[in-house]
């Protein structure tokens, strides 16, 4: 049977207004691998050691912590974007540094916790 | 003094042409913004197309990499990112729908009978498989033009442009591929709860 008379043609109209509708928000993750292409991309085009031309402020005193833009990993750029974007807390920066450095670092701020669980 | 002149004089946004310009000279604030900006609407595209959200971030990476490849490249004037980014989308999403086996009635989500909410979840989300798979069944021109002008909503003359034919031609080709896809489907109208009465 062919849908050629125009219920069939409202039927099909109504499945693309059902497409359309279908809500497609990019996660961080995604974010983070698409940043993490321009940089890797970017950096393959430019000299060892030179700099991006905009990388002001914090990102380019995180990758002067971490050995330059060449030190600078797909790692750092994709936890990165979370936080580029506003979507991510600043946390996850700590995460990163602490892979990138070996060790992590936990300070609690809360004076009455029981870190250890010595406390019964 | 600072003898600097500044060149922009537009108080308002930079194009995606001249952001993609920007990062191309190595500006990766510019790679942000345009990841901001075009990441939502490449992403949309190939969901619609392809109804497969792993498959659909795929190509908006795939997408985005090609862009950023071509950066140092881009010329102001002479194309439209956002021509350019649904050119590539597309065709991204028709080589997977190539590959995609047809999908066989067992592995159609049955609607559940006591629960009308997630039934009609269901069923929505067949009808969309469903109209991926006709897509990936139909010429590849066909399903371009269909994807471009009643997935996207844009008109014929930005059609025309993406896919480098003129506006008859698109026409032309928009109410073949709705046919071929109206027939596609209609094998399959019970099963996706259109019913005929």
């Amino acid at each position: 049977m062919m849908m050629t008379d125009h219920r069939d043609d409202a039927d099909l109209d109504a499945l693309f207004a059902q497409a359309r509708a279908e809500p497609s928000v990019p996660d961080v993750a995604l974010l983070g691998r698409i940043i993490n292409d321009a940089v890797q991309t970017d950096l393959g085009r430019r000299p060892v050691g030179a700099a991006p031309v905009s990388a002001q402020g914090w990102l380019a005193g995180l990758v002067g912590m971490i050995g330059g833009w060449p030190a600078l990993g797909g790692l750092v750029a994709a936890t990165a974007a979370g936080f580029w974007f506003g979507l991510a807390p600043p946390a996850s920066l700590t995460a990163v540094a602490g892979t990138l450095w070996g060790e992590t670092v936990s300070v609690s701020l809360d004076p009455q916790s029981d870190l250890f669980g010595l406390e019964g | 003094m600072n003898t600097a002149v500044k060149l922009r004089t537009d108080p308002g946004p930079p194009s995606d042409e001249a952001l993609l310009v920007a990062y191309g000279n190595g500006d990766l604030e510019a790679a942000r913004d345009l990841t901001a900006r075009l990441s939502p609407r490449l992403l949309g595209q190939a969901q619609r197309m392809l109804q497969d959200r792993a498959e659909a971030e795929d190509v908006t990476q795939e997408a985005m990499l090609r862009l950023w490849r071509v950066a140092p490249d881009w010329r102001q004037g002479e194309a439209q990112v956002s021509t350019w980014t649904y050119r590539v989308v597309a065709n991204l999403c028709l080589d997977r729908l190539r590959k995609r086996r047809p999908v066989g009635l067992d592995q159609i989500a049955e609607p559940l009978d006591n629960a009308p909410s997630v039934a009609d979840r269901m069923q929505t989300q067949s009808r969309l498989r469903a109209l991926s798979d006709a897509l990936a069944a139909m010429p590849e021109r066909q399903a371009q033009a269909v994807a471009l002008r009643h997935l996207e909503g844009l008109g014929n003359p930005e059609i025309a442009r993406i896919m480098e034919l003129s506006v008859e031609a698109v026409e032309s080709l928009t109410a073949r591929g709705k046919r071929t896809l109206a027939a596609l489907l209609a094998g399959r109208k019970a099963e996706l709860g259109y019913d005929d009465d």
